[in-house]
């Protein structure tokens, strides 16, 4: 009996191995494919957290998903380009507002959604080669206040207008895709999530193929040496203003994906301030520069694990009032987020990707060990 | 613009001008010895005035030792960040320090907003936290009512300021301050107690936030949590404008902004009849000119790089 039960695991044994090492061989042959594995099973964990008990908490997820993917576009620039910048908050906020302008057309008419997006994009690229035009002549500290001088331009001119509904945020509505199509947040949540989703798995995969390019490849010389780049014939100028091109225009999209998804878009002192500019630069580097999965793991770390777990905390401490009516933990999430960046920035310099990799480690000297004894079993 | 309003205007961008130059001193010290943008400089600021506001509007202490006490706290957060965040982090990167002065903020906001019956009820009380002197006690300059409390705001700054430079210049500890500021490693070999300059340079800039803070509130009559952030941002950019290799052109900056400012602010409003938000954006965008042309500030010069 014994017999046969070892028998019949080694040959599972045998043929899960046979199919993980498939797997790995598709996976490495079309690596866009695991981007693609992650976004199905984000729509997985939406339908669940959809479905279950608190149904709310999708609009976190969606968010988190969008912030990853903007810290994304700031990883190319920091990662890989050696450069800062402070100004993707009022950046995002500014296609946000613009999205609603366009849509909504008070002032000047309505255009089509698509259209629209096509007219923000472009816009955001000019803007994107402004920035990049103060990079030329600035580096590190210098350029990170700078870009934050431009972030707070854009912030102050939108209070003065009421275009910009005076920087304050302002309800889109339903949005109307094609003809009858319109996709509320209130009754087509689900539907919007999956918006969400495609389109983070669509930019992630086509920042992926940016950086596995040769112009990728240009990015990751000048990161580590300017003037090796330069003799080496590349041109720095050209591909800082890439970089701030592409960055910009991935947190165009996310102010984009946000005002579709909550349909309201945003204030520009409570949302898109220096504290979300500084929060998405504390994902890149907390999730890990260079790396691609580190994005949702920091942008989990900072916003979803407080957001998910302590404010429910919270609502359970005020709602009992167990140490009276004046004791509240109301700062508790906002403690943790600090504590889990310092922590991360003490234990993981690299980032938290390289938990995995510590992980993976521990467990291949673990089998080793393992395999060991089982030697010596034998030999006795 | 009458003179008159001049005057008024001039004594008031002067007082603000002071508390953005007593923030931008601290974060171009911390700059300077720590390598750390400090973006948790306003922060620190507005939690040690926190406590002098507790004490004001709970306990109904003059502002005089309100301020002591919270200079007192503020020496020991500066100690306790630098120990506990900033040295054991010394290994990693500028932009990893960067985010973790933005991980202090968050756990600062944190406590503030923790309703623990103390801190978090200053704002809402209908107490004020009062001035230094009176508002009701005026010296006439040039014909007009300058409060006593503007002079003394400004004078305090000032004074400050000028014994910090003159400790920097003149002392041992002070030519201390300015090896690490150069070269860190290299003063460490020589012997220099780069450690123990590093923590005392986060002490005093927590403690001159504070007087920032104190100061800003007490025009103000309460204090938020978001007390000083637009201190914080205007000390940015007055550091960058005067460039962070000196320790005294931000501090000339600070004032030449606020000023500038004020007086746009005050012209846009009655000459041209606009929004005073348009005067900021107006001279933002001058500002950002000059960095495209002075890129390492008016008073900086380039750092010297090995390849």
């Amino acid at each position: 009996m014994t017999k046969k039960l070892k028998k019949a695991l080694t040959f599972f044994d045998h043929h899960v191995s046979c199919i993980s090492r498939r797997v790995h061989r598709v996976l490495s042959s079309i690596p866009q494919l695991q981007f693609v594995l992650f976004g199905l099973a984000m729509v997985i964990v939406g339908y669940i957290v959809y479905t279950g008990s608190s149904p709310g908490n999708i609009n976190v997820l969606a968010i988190i998903m969008i912030y990853s993917m903007v810290a994304l576009g700031l990883n190319l620039l920091l990662g890989y380009g050696g450069l800062i910048s402070l100004s993707t908050a009022p950046v995002m906020g500014l296609a946000a507002h613009g999205m609603r302008i366009l849509v909504v057309g008070e002032q000047f008419g309505q255009v089509n959604y698509f259209l629209a997006i096509v007219i923000v994009l472009v816009l955001s690229v000019f803007m994107g080669l402004l920035i990049g035009l103060l990079s030329l002549k600035m580096e590190g500290i210098y350029l990170a206040i700078a870009t934050l001088f431009f972030g707070y331009i854009i912030a102050e001119l939108a209070g003065a207008f009421e275009l910009f509904s005076y920087g304050q945020s302002a309800r889109m509505g339903a949005i109307t895709f094609f003809g009858d199509t319109s996709l509320s947040w209130i009754h087509d949540i689900w539907t919007l999530y999956l918006i969400v989703v495609a389109t983070v798995t669509l930019v992630v995969i086509g920042l992926y193929n940016i950086l596995k390019s040769p112009t990728g490849r240009a990015f990751m010389a000048i990161s580590r040496s300017q003037h090796a780049a330069l003799a080496m014939g590349i041109s720095v100028r050209r591909y800082r203003f890439l970089a701030f091109v592409i960055s910009t225009v991935v947190a165009a999209i996310g102010g984009i994906l946000y005002v579709t998804f909550r349909q309201r878009t945003g204030a520009f002192d409570s949302r898109w301030n220096l504290e979300l500019s500084l929060i998405l630069l504390a994902i890149v580097v907390v999730g890990g520069l260079k790396s691609f999965f580190g994005m949702f793991l920091g942008a989990m770390i900072i916003i979803g694990i407080p957001e998910f777990y302590f404010e429910r905390i919270e609502a359970f401490i005020i709602n009992r009032g167990w140490f009276g009516e004046s004791f509240r933990m109301l700062g508790f999430s906002d403690v943790f987020a600090g504590l889990m960046i310092v922590l991360a920035i003490l234990f993981y310099p690299r980032g938290a990707i390289m938990i995995f990799y510590t992980l993976k480690a521990k467990l291949i000297a673990l089998k080793q060990r393992k395999a060991g004894r089982d030697v010596s079993i034998d030999v006795e | 613009m009458t003179f008159e309003a001049f005057i008024t205007t001039f004594f008031i961008s002067l007082r603000h001008g002071s508390i953005v130059a007593l923030a931008t001193l601290g974060i171009v010290l911390i700059y300077r010895t720590s390598k750390a943008t400090n973006f948790a400089q306003g922060m620190i600021g507005t939690f040690n005035a926190y406590v002098a506001g507790y004490l004001m509007i709970h306990h109904g202490a003059s502002i005089w030792v309100a301020t002591l006490v919270a200079l007192i706290t503020a020496f020991i957060t500066g100690v306790i960040i630098d120990k506990l965040f900033i040295r054991p982090a010394s290994k990693s990167s500028a932009v990893g320090k960067q985010i973790m002065t933005l991980g202090i903020i968050l756990i600062l906001v944190g406590i503030m907003n923790m309703n623990f019956g103390l801190i978090g009820r200053v704002t809402n009380t209908n107490n004020r936290v009062t001035r230094f002197i009176p508002t009701t006690q005026t010296v006439s300059i040039f014909g007009q009512n300058i409060p006593w409390d503007t002079v003394f705001v400004t004078v305090l700054a000032m004074v400050l300021m000028g014994a910090i430079f003159w400790f920097i210049q003149k002392t041992r500890w002070g030519l201390g301050v300015r090896v690490t500021a150069s070269n860190e490693p290299v003063a460490r070999l020589m012997g220099v107690p780069t450690r123990t300059i590093t923590m005392l340079s986060w002490s005093v800039a927590a403690m001159l936030g504070t007087i920032a803070g104190i100061a800003l509130a007490s025009t103000q009559g309460g204090i938020t949590v978001g007390l000083l952030i637009g201190v914080q941002i205007s000390a940015f950019f007055a550091a960058v404008l005067g460039g962070f290799q000196t320790f005294h052109g931000p501090v000339i900056m600070a004032y030449v902004l606020g000023f500038t400012l004020r007086m746009s602010r005050y012209i846009m409003m009655t000459v041209f009849a606009q929004s005073s938000v348009l005067a900021d954006a107006l001279i933002y965008t001058l500002v950002l000119v000059v960095l495209y042309f002075m890129p390492y500030g008016i008073f900086g010069k380039a750092p010297v790089r090995k390849v």
